[in-house]
């Protein structure tokens, strides 16, 4: 992927693009039912700030699905063999400017390969290209949120989409609303 | 949507038959009641329970009867009669409910039921957020918290025996993984030193608020994980490098997609 200066120089040339999906997001149940007791409300964004795969440790966004099966896959990838009992969010996004990883065009222009879009985070030493990305993109304000393949859809073979949206646009009522919340699967 | 709730203090679950378990089995505050419809008051959601086979128009009228008695327009239907055939389902639904706002849910078994009423009342104490509001990690919750509870020994501080014990490690391990050595930490197994240290394991202890049971969460420990490249967590805890795995749980407790 393309350094920092001609990073930012690629970026300014990309337009956001507007995207409206209702998406979602899986919790383990038993937390969020406590905490839910403690705080007499749902808080449903749940930005911990821990590293992932577009922030570093300390930036906060908003991690969701575009899909309930995703979010599900998601939410027990890495975790085989643990039963989770869930609670599914709906999220209505009505994002204005999306930099979408899903775009082989955006991917060209920001010289970001496939290898970068799933490349392990976990266990990288250093920032990964997501990551590298994802702090220029999600602490700038061009960008609402990064549209991107989902890893662990990919790893059961099927295709998924995810959405990492900024601190700032996931506070923003217009743009994000917390929908629902529905039934626990176990 | 989300409902609106100032205050609701129980659940109030009528069963349209006899009730399936007590009040008391549910993780939230409950008071049930079943028989007669007519007779319901305040009822925040009916619950049916179907075996066999069932016409979808005579569940659809006992409905909508349950409905106009309580005006609760939640229903639970226990059985797996409609696991299956959603359209049916759908169908049932529009005519019972004539496009007025639904929440009509079916579940087979009744843990899942019960898994669903605690979800009901939570939504219940739900308040649309109207500004931005940052809450504590959700890996910070007393549930989570208290998964760890047993990791601290009498004096609130961190006991290397009670995660050895927990994590399947002996104790010569895991003081090796913590940079220390089986001899000081035989001396002063709650040593102030070793706090910052054994943190990490607390940190990741927390997944027992999900796992049923420590030897899952042991199993979970072992077993090569495709996301630390086919590498076990508890290798990463073993050899001093815990961050990898703080990063996996914290994310799986808030369900951050990855």
């Amino acid at each position: 992927m393309l350094r920092t200066r001609a990073l930012l120089s690629a970026l300014a040339g990309i337009a956001g693009r507007p995207h409206t999906v209702t998406a979602f997001r899986a919790v383990p149940l038993k937390p969020f039912v406590a905490y839910v007791q403690r705080e007499g409300r749902p808080n449903l964004r749940f930005m911990s700030g821990s590293r992932n795969r577009y922030n570093l440790a300390g930036t906060s966004c908003l991690y969701v699905a575009e899909e309930d099966e995703t979010a599900r896959v998601e939410l027990r990838h890495g975790f085989d063999g643990i039963a989770v009992d869930e609670a599914i969010f709906q999220v209505q996004c009505e994002l204005t400017r999306v930099l979408d990883l899903t775009d082989a065009d955006v991917c060209a222009a920001l010289d970001v390969t496939d290898k970068n879009l799933f490349a392990p985070w976990e266990t990288a030493n250093r920032p990964t290209a997501t990551q590298r990305l994802g702090e220029v993109v999600l602490r700038g304000r061009r960008f609402d949120a990064i549209r991107f393949p989902s890893n662990a859809m990919r790893a059961v073979g099927k295709v998924g989409i995810n959405l990492a949206i900024a601190e700032a646009t996931a506070h923003d009522p217009v743009k994000v609303t917390v929908a629902d919340y529905g039934d626990p699967k176990a | 949507m989300t409902y609106l709730v100032a205050e609701h203090p129980e659940l109030h679950v009528h069963f349209a038959g006899t009730p399936l378990f007590e009040a008391k089995d549910l993780a939230v505050p409950a008071r049930f009641s079943h028989g007669a419809l007519a007779a319901a008051y305040g009822v925040d959601v009916m619950v049916f329970s179907v075996n066999g086979v069932l016409r979808v128009g005579d569940l659809a009228k006992r409905i909508l009867a349950g409905v106009a008695a309580t005006s609760s327009p939640r229903t639970l239907i226990v059985g797996d009669v409609f696991r299956n055939r959603p359209t049916e389902l759908a169908d049932m639904a529009q005519r019972v409910f004539a496009g007025a706002p639904v929440d009509l849910d079916v579940v087979p078994t009744k843990g899942e039921a019960k898994n669903a009423l605690t979800l009901l009342w939570a939504k219940l104490q739900a308040k649309q957020p109207k500004t931005a509001v940052t809450g504590p990690r959700l890996a910070e919750v007393p549930e989570s918290v208290a998964a760890t509870a047993d990791l601290r020994d009498e004096t609130g501080r961190l006991h290397i025996d009670r995660i050895a014990d927990v994590f399947g490690l002996t104790r010569a391990a895991l003081a090796r993984a913590v940079g220390s050595t089986p001899q000081a930490v035989a001396k002063t197994p709650n040593a102030e030193s070793l706090q910052p240290k054994l943190h990490p394991f607390e940190e990741v202890a927390r997944m027992r608020a999900v796992t049923r049971n420590d030897a899952t969460f042991r199993k979970w420990l072992n077993q090569p994980n495709p996301r630390l490249e086919r590498k076990a967590p508890l290798d990463f805890l073993s050899n001093g490098d815990p961050e990898p795995v703080i990063a996996m749980v914290s994310n799986f407790l808030t369900g951050a997609t990855t």
